[in-house]
């Protein structure tokens, strides 16, 4: 579109306008264009990277018509329920992954099994597909993941010999030899919110836990190895107050030797790097049992979902769902969001760009990640809640991992 | 009626005929009034009435996510309020608000009123101080409350920075990262906020008592300990009962100082009523529970009120 010169909105309108100018031999046929209304939250270059797919996809398919609405965040499922109540579902939907059952549940959402011609399990890593089903329904597509890496400094590790951790015990061993001299070992966000108990899912379900069972061993002996690294002093009591945004700083000015960074932090931790001198390395989470094991790790992203009950709008939204998937417009949509992509054909697109090197450990994680919501479903906030108050009790030392959870 | 007539345009005119006149002014004295509180009478039971009755109703329903979508809960009796004490965060919720309201309105109040016999006295600047003193109660407290959490870090702040030059700690020490020193930072933050409103009411309040009081007082031979025993405090009983009752409010539905600064946490540490309602119904997606609580809040202020009502009619010259 900028090769016309145009704004993306000026293109978004004349797409819309030649879309209607398209369509009317369509009309002649007596086959009016379907409308359909997109709501999302995306504000911004996130924002307009959808218009521009919109506009593109209606260039090449004139019988659809799409429309672009948009709420604040924090406003967007009470939205999506308040229109699902009058009756006036928003068409195609873009939600966070682990919405995907309550939204379901609450009839928000409209299954698409019926119209998918593709081959799914092939194209897609399983768990962000498992977040856009529930209960044995697909509500849409997974658009693109974000997920915690470890990064660490390569000058602290070198000095003292060290090698960058791959299991649970190599990162408190490593951890420990890298803390003095006003340095912490390591540091993880375990401020209260998801963060906080997403960081700890992974040494959880890499010990062969599930959350529908807290007072397993497993559970016991994550946690227990989850808050020692701060009881032990190889992490800050301080990041219980830290999100991946405050730690990122503290890692690039050396009070942190290895630290559990975000991907959606990636850009900017590189860019003040650079700018600082430090050399530093990102790989996958320590989280593994064993050398060689692939760690289990939970991940974000969003789901483009179906709203409408509406037979032939449901069916138009999800041939934008599905047209959206093709790797050379979903890369650049990807690249936008600082995700990597959740379909195979997709990846490997997106990895053929050096400038994506940074989220590589991100796709490394994603064929064995697990999703939140796959056992729990609605129900994982509220238990997600009451795990970050577990950890961060075994944390401060207020209780013992086994008394914490067991007030689950 | 002779008022069908009266609605001429004429007879609105005042220098109209004499009946005419008498008719129109009658509408008027008749309708006048409840034009007047017409705004009000839609205002109060949308913006409140309706409100509070919401609340109630679905702490008596199972009320989900999906009854937002359906408009229809299932009505569980008392279930919410028997689900909501006894889970042990309720207890730990309620000791910590009752620990968080008796401290910050003590401290709030005698470091407000310590500054307001300050401000009565006359000193260089003192304007100029006055109104730096409002500067907590006049910022936005997401601004100043995100300016404490950094002065609180653990490892970067600056409050552990002055302790440690002063040689008062030896190590960092993690404010609000630990159970027995998080509720003590977050009432600190709250009696800084709190401050300012103590201040300019009790200092409004000294100003209203009577000069003379004094001078008799002195005259008498009270020094001025005992002026402001025996003269400023008890004078200064309605100001108090007031501002308690504004301060116990307030500090009952605090909020965002606790969500800004801990969440609630480090472990529940710092969970008073309003944090741990918001939790229930917006994490934990459970409505009716957290209406639930919220009811109980509703009800503590509620007591307070009417107590303040019951106290406030009693004193003399009300």
């Amino acid at each position: 579109m900028q090769r016309h010169g145009m704004t993306r909105r000026q293109a978004l309108w004349t797409g819309a306008g030649m879309v209607s100018v398209l369509a009317a031999p369509a009309i002649v046929r007596a086959q009016s264009p379907v409308e359909l209304t997109m709501l999302d939250y995306s504000t911004g270059p996130a924002g307009e990277t959808l218009s521009r797919l919109a506009s593109d996809f209606m260039a090449e398919n004139p019988t659809i018509r799409i429309t672009r609405q948009t709420v604040p965040q924090n406003q967007y499922q009470n939205t999506l329920l308040q229109r699902a109540a009058a009756g006036q579902p928003a068409d195609i939907l873009d939600i966070d992954g682990p919405m995907t059952p309550g939204l379901a549940e609450a009839g928000v959402l409209a299954p698409v099994d019926a119209y998918v011609d593709i081959d799914l399990d092939a194209t897609f890593y399983p768990a962000p597909l498992s977040t856009a089903r529930w209960k044995g329904k697909l509500y849409g597509l997974p658009v693109g993941n974000n997920g915690e890496v470890l990064v660490y400094n390569k000058k602290m590790l070198a000095d003292k010999g060290l090698t960058v951790p791959t299991t649970q015990d190599e990162l408190r061993e490593t951890g420990k030899k890298l803390t003095g001299n006003g340095v912490y070992g390591f540091a993880a966000s375990a401020y209260g919110g998801e963060e906080c108990t997403w960081n700890w899912l992974s040494y959880f379900w890499s010990r062969g836990g599930n959350l529908d069972d807290l007072h397993s061993q497993a559970a016991i002996d994550a946690l227990e190895f989850w808050g020692g690294l701060v009881k032990d002093g190889i992490a800050p009591a301080a990041q219980l107050s830290w999100q991946t945004a405050e730690i990122e700083p503290r890692f690039v000015n050396g009070q942190l030797a290895m630290a559990m960074i975000g991907s959606w932090q990636l850009r900017s931790l590189d860019a003040n790097a650079k700018q600082a001198g430090l050399d530093y390395g990102i790989a996958i989470l320590p989280a593994a049992m064993k050398r060689g094991e692939k760690p289990i790790t939970p991940f974000g992203g969003e789901i483009m979902a179906v709203g409408s009950l509406d037979t032939a709008k449901a069916a138009a939204a999800w041939q934008f769902i599905k047209w959206v998937q093709s790797p050379k417009v979903i890369v650049p949509f990807v690249e936008q969001a600082a995700y990597v992509p959740a379909s195979k054909p997709a990846t490997a697109l997106f990895e053929s760009n050096p400038a994506n090197g940074l989220f590589k450990a991100v796709s490394a994680m994603l064929p064995t990640a697990r999703s939140r919501t796959e056992l729990l479903g609605a129900s994982y906030y509220e238990v997600s809640g009451k795990i970050t108050t577990a950890i961060q009790q075994v944390m401060t030392g207020a209780a013992d991992a086994k008394t914490a959870l067991g007030a689950i | 009626m002779s008022r069908s007539a009266g609605l001429s345009p004429r007879s609105l005119d005042a220098r109209s005929a004499t009946p005419l006149r008498a008719s129109s002014f009658r509408w008027r004295r008749e309708w006048t009034p409840y034009l007047f509180i017409a705004p009000l009478i839609v205002y109060l039971p949308a913006v409140f009435a309706y409100p509070l009755f919401y609340n109630a109703l679905i702490s008596f329903q199972n009320f989900t996510i999906r009854s937002v979508v359906t408009g229809t809960a299932d009505f569980v009796g008392l279930d919410n309020f028997r689900a909501v004490l006894s889970n042990p965060v309720s207890w730990l919720a309620l000791r910590n608000t009752a620990i968080f309201a008796a401290s910050s309105l003590f401290f709030q109040y005698v470091i407000g009123l310590a500054l307001a016999l300050l401000f009565t006295r006359a000193f260089p600047l003192k304007g100029f101080m006055r109104g730096i003193m409002l500067l907590p109660w006049l910022l936005p407290s997401v601004a100043t409350v995100t300016v404490w959490l950094w002065l609180f870090d653990g490892t970067n702040g600056l409050i552990n920075y002055f302790l440690m030059q002063l040689h008062v700690i030896a190590m960092p020490v993690s404010w609000l990262n630990s159970p027995s020193s998080a509720l003590a930072a977050v009432i600190m933050v709250n009696v800084w906020v709190g401050i300012p409103f103590n201040l300019v009411i009790l200092y409004s309040g000294i100003q209203a008592i009577p000069k003379e009081l004094y001078e008799a007082a002195e005259i008498d031979g009270a020094r001025a300990f005992q002026r402001f025993r025996f003269v400023t405090l008890p004078l200064l009983k309605p100001v108090n009962a007031v501002l308690l009752l504004l301060g116990l409010i307030y500090t009952l539905k605090q909020f965002d100082i606790i969500y800004i600064l801990t969440k609630g946490g480090p472990g529940n540490a710092t969970q008073v009523l309003s944090t741990w309602s918001y939790g229930l119904s917006f994490r934990d997606m459970r409505f009716g529970q957290g209406a639930a609580v919220g009811n109980i809040m509703l009800l503590i202020s509620l007591t307070a009120a009417i107590w303040y009502a019951f106290f406030t009619r009693r004193e003399p010259g009300q």
